[in-house]
């Protein structure tokens, strides 16, 4: 890599008013949070301050003892929850269902193959009308079910680790089915290790997505003890008032744990996102 | 795709092959069906009746007929194809420009830069939303206090059909380049250099040298990105409903806004199953032309 | 010994879904179990009705309808389960908490889904559809002659299909505009404010001449505010509109648009002037009623639509810059009555196919709404008035809840109860947006909003008949 950098430089992209731009647009993407942050400080009228205050003068922590008044830690709880279950059982049954689609022939794959992916390009919104009324027969809504299980059938992973598995040179299952090692094992003891950086990867969108999944939880919980951390902060704004530096508290602790989660796993993160993708 | 698996040894009876391929998509496939393919069936099945609360009768094709007569789901589709329209190239050059500009720094800057970038897709939509519900307040919002100081009269920059649509897409594309950002920085750095070195021997112009050798290998990465990108815009709920709720007059109303207020709000579900039906069919046709315009070369 | 291979991996692999399963639902009991309102009772209280025996289950929904007690959402309401289970200890009560928010779009899933709860707490404007749709147990048994009487006609209209009850009232409030008289006090400009009435009802003219005194005199106040971002609190514009503009909103029989007068266009018209002109919030059409009752909370808004009694108590610690606030009725261009939608909370109970159900609801709204302790305090909690005529002075001297009690008798019908109500309402805001953006007149908008709620009741009427 770093014998590449020198010669790189002379792609002459690197003028000044280009990262000054570079810069200024990174400013743009962190401000957002660095106002969440202040904000989450700020006493009401500050936070809605105008001309704006930047920085809080005099911090309070009033706005997360107001926060904590709802049950922010089941909340926290709920999103981890919901967001872990759909994690595993993504990742358990899309490499799975991957391995077999990229690493094996049978009757009928590619007719299965283009099914999840025309499956993908639709948004959850078109179907959870009938998705909502069926878990609702079920008696799922508002369980940790009808949250997780529906998540689980959602494409997405599958297409990944069939991208990620078909890099995965054959020849290494050939000769361990030579010496015949079993569909299991083979699974176990050579497909799993080689996925390792695509379950990484699936295992943290899922995460995320999971967390993030603002509509479905919308829709599907019912009660205050089961809403998940996003859903919890939105339901703080009232309907004929808008408590901003409450909202800011909220929105700095639903934040928070996922940007520690890609800071964290940032190399792994984007190491399973190019592997993948580009080929 | 790989063409090992097509010349997979065949020494063994195939169907124990096959047995052993079909327990493995068992599980994938059990969730999809269930959770996925069987209630797009019953959507478009409930799409037939008026089935509103306590109400289940058959109509035919009328929640199609009233859709199509009506303007407010027109305006929506020609907001949800705009949506689109505008903020994948959108994303796309902007990535490319961030990925340009930092592939070739050190690790530390590159990582650094992705990071901030891949901030606002990884924090919650809400939080997200939050904030910028205040900067683009009409009376003291943060964006009219700085163009203001520039001299600027203060704009409603969501209450104003000529600026809401746009100020939704400059959020959706700041939650939806982190991804491409990493793929393209990727992409980039998989150039091999001798490429560009020969080409730089010749004189080329920067310009010259994006076009004619960089653009044509960043060609899969590209759809890849176009495909995810479509389908995120596509999926844009949460920005709208909490800082517009699709107005003002419906120009920032999708066809997935009218989906959720004819469910959740009015309760016409066999309404909202027909609009959900029509978009995913416009989703259809444009996937097919991405696939075919962009994927020529790529098989999946 | 490949093919018992491959069979143990299928069977690893079903085992492995199947922990995955069961790990889910495990985990969704052991939580479903805690005491407020579980999804498992809630579903299962549509589903069966088999319990001979004398314990009963009910499932209450409520908004936050109560101030929240120490700021815990849901604590007052579990104060008053324990009384009431003091009273009936074989009624169990689950208790799950809505918000305003989202708790409409749950309330229809729910329906759609047969998954209703057994007792709401909300206004006529839900209430009376679901009647309409048969959804809702009457309640005519359990009124008495004595409370008939001592709840006027108006209550009872918008509580009852036909005279069918679906509501049992409990609290009201007229719906008024608000001031910051502390601003009117710091430009010396009391004397343009109506306060020496005792009625306080002022025309368009007096009100233009306040705003005029706050653009002047108090540069950094917005003078009035107006909103149309979305539906919610849109009985204020309404409200503003129809009595600037003396207009009926729907004509008596709630059979079509009133709305669409001259007067009501001119009065229209007349907003979308001010907020060029200053005299009313710019970016109105991106404004929500909270967006605007929190400029009027930070002390930037002389003015504000949405307000009440209830809405002042409730606000009190939201406020966050000290200032006395004052209820004034909507001005009227010729300085007639203004008249005021109220609002009316009430209780209603969702008839789930289960006899014994019912019953231990009616005894749930019963207790809330007449139980000698907890009947009033019940009110008092609320911020509200009760809508019985014989209780009175629930708030001691408050200046502010003695101007709403004498304002009760402006009080008019509200259009809550038409038919297709709830797609009426989704045609108001729009064209309110298209008035202040420009793209048409006061009177274009109206007509064109006339046009689309008419075919919704109409709509709604030939469904009704079906």
């Amino acid at each position: 890599m770093s014998d590449h950098t020198i010669t790189r430089s002379r792609l002459s992209l690197t003028r000044p008013l280009l990262t000054a731009l570079l810069v200024l647009a990174a400013l743009f993407f962190i401000f957002p949070f660095y106002w969440i942050l202040t904000g989450a400080f700020k006493i009401q009228n500050v936070a809605v301050a105008y001309p704006p205050e930047w920085f809080p003068l005099a911090p309070t922590v009033q706005n997360f003892i107001d926060l904590f008044k709802n049950p922010v830690p089941r909340w926290t709880f709920n999103s981890f929850a919901v967001a872990a279950g759909e994690m595993l059982g993504v990742c358990i049954v899309a490499s799975m269902a991957g391995y077999a689609l990229a690493k094996k022939s049978f009757p009928g794959r590619n007719l299965i193959f283009i099914l999840f992916v025309s499956a993908m390009a639709l948004p959850k919104q078109v179907i959870l009308v009938p998705l909502f009324t069926m878990l609702a027969d079920f008696g799922w809504i508002n369980t940790y079910r009808g949250l997780i299980l529906p998540a689980i059938g959602w494409p997405f992973g599958v297409f990944l680790m069939k991208q990620f598995a078909q890099t995965i040179p054959s020849e290494l299952m050939e000769a361990a089915k030579m010496d015949g090692c079993g569909e299991l094992r083979m699974f176990g003891t050579i497909m799993l290790p080689m996925l390792k950086p695509a379950i990484g990867a699936l295992a943290i969108f899922t995460f995320v997505g999971g967390w993030n999944d603002y509509f479905s939880q919308l829709i599907m919980i019912r009660s205050t003890l089961m809403m998940t951390l996003p859903l919890g902060v939105a339901t703080l704004q009232g309907e004929y008032t808008t408590p901003y530096g409450v909202l800011m508290a909220g929105a700095a602790i639903a934040s928070l744990p996922m940007i520690a989660i890609f800071v964290l796993f940032q190399k792994a993160f984007t190491q399973g996102i190019t592997m993948g993708a580009v080929k | 795709m790989s063409t090992a698996a097509l010349h997979a040894p065949r020494r063994r009876k195939p169907w124990r092959e096959w047995l052993a391929s079909y327990l493995f998509l068992l599980p994938a496939l059990g969730f999809f069906l269930l959770f996925v393919v069987y209630p797009m069936g019953k959507g478009i099945y409930i799409s037939f009746f008026d089935y509103s609360l306590s109400d289940f009768d058959y109509v035919g094709l009328d929640n199609y007929r009233n859709l199509l007569r009506d303007d407010v789901f027109f305006k929506s589709m020609r907001n949800t194809l705009l949506l689109v329209l505008v903020t994948v190239p959108a994303v796309i050059a902007f990535s490319l420009f961030v990925a340009m500009s930092i592939y070739k720094m050190r690790a530390f800057g590159r990582s650094f830069f992705r990071a901030v970038f891949y901030l606002p897709a990884v924090s919650s939509v809400v939080s997200i939303t939050v904030v910028w519900a205040s900067i683009y307040h009409p009376n003291y919002g943060l964006l009219n206090y700085v163009t203001g100081l520039f001299g600027a009269e203060p704009v409603a920059w969501l209450g104003d059909t000529r600026t809401a649509l746009l100020s939704i897409i400059a959020v959706l594309v700041t939650t939806s380049v982190g991804q491409p950002i990493i793929l393209y920085v990727a992409s980039l750095g998989n150039i091999p250099a001798s490429y560009i070195e020969a080409a730089q021997i010749d004189r080329a112009t920067p310009w010259v040298i994006f076009r004619k050798i960089i653009w044509p290998m960043l060609m899969p990465t590209n759809l890849y990105i176009i495909v995810i990108t479509t389908i995120n815009t596509f999926q844009c709920f949460a920005i709208i409903q909490l800082l517009t709720s699709g107005g003002p007059m419906y120009s920032t109303s999708t066809v997935m806004y009218g989906v959720y207020e004819q469910a959740f709000k009015l309760g016409h579900f066999g309404v909202a199953s027909a609009m959900g039906v029509m978009l995913a069919i416009v989703i259809g046709i444009i996937s097919f032309i991405q696939f075919k315009y962009f994927g020529s070369d790529v098989e999946y | 010994m490949a093919a018992i291979r491959n069979k143990l991996g299928a069977v690893i692999g079903a085992g492995l879904v199947l922990t995955m399963l069961a790990g889910c639902s495990g985990n969704s009991n052991s939580n479903g179990a805690t005491p407020s309102g579980s999804a498992g009772s809630a579903a299962g209280a549509s589903g069966t009705a088999s319990a001979e025996a004398k314990p009963v289950e009910i499932t209450w929904w409520n908004f936050p309808n109560y101030q929240a007690l120490d700021g815990e959402v849901g604590k007052y309401e579990k104060q008053i389960i324990a009384a009431f289970n003091g009273k009936y200890p074989n009624i169990k009560v689950n208790l799950e908490m809505i918000t305003f928010d989202g708790g409409p779009e749950k309330l229809n899933v729910a329906i759609a889904t047969n998954s209703a709860p057994d007792v709401i707490y909300d206004a006529p404007g839900r209430i009376v559809d679901w009647g309409k749709k048969g959804l809702l147990a009457p309640l005519n048994d359990m009124v008495t002659d004595e409370v008939k009487s001592d709840i006027s006609d108006a209550f009872w209209k918008q509580s009852s299909v036909g005279d069918q009850i679906y509501m049992y009232p409990i609290n009201t409030a007229p719906f008024l505009m608000a001031v910051n008289k502390t601003v009117f006090e710091k430009i010396g400009a009391l004397d343009l404010l109506p306060l020496d009435k005792p009625d306080r009802t002022w025309t368009l003219a007096e009100y233009e001449k306040a705003l005029q005194a706050v653009k002047e005199k108090a540069p950094d106040v917005i003078p009035s505010g107006f909103f149309a971002k979305s539906q919610a609190g849109d009985q204020g514009t309404r409200a503003y509109i129809a009595n600037l503009g003396v207009s009926r909103f729907l004509s008596e029989d709630n059979g079509k648009v009133a709305i669409n007068t001259d007067n009501a266009a001119k009065a229209l018209d007349w907003i979308v002037k001010g907020s060029k002109d200053g005299l009313v919030v710019s970016g109105a059409a991106s404004l929500a009623a909270a967006d605007v009752n929190d400029l009027f909370l930070q002390g930037k808004l002389a003015f504000t639509l949405n307000y009440s009694a209830v809405l002042k108590a409730q606000n009190v610690p939201n406020k966050k810059v000290p200032f006395e606030e004052v209820l004034l009725p909507f001005p009227t261009l010729d300085g007639s009555e203004p008249k005021l939608e109220p609002y009316v909370g009430g209780m209603a109970i969702f008839d789930n196919d289960s006899a014994e159900k019912v019953e231990a609801a009616k005894k749930l709204v019963d207790f809330v709404a007449n139980d000698e302790v907890w009947g009033k305090k019940n009110i008092i909690q609320t911020g509200g008035l009760s809508v019985r005529n014989s209780v009175t002075g629930l708030y001691g001297d408050d200046s502010e809840y003695k101007y709403s009690e004498l304002a009760r008798k402006f009080i008019t019908d509200p259009p809550t109860v038409a038919d297709g109500y709830a797609d009426i309402r989704t045609f108001w805001f729009p064209e309110l947006q298209r008035a202040l953006l420009g793209a048409s007149t006061g009177k274009e908008a109206l007509d064109a909003f006339a046009e689309k709620a008419n075919k919704a009741i109409a709509d709604a009427k030939a469904k009704a008949g079906k």
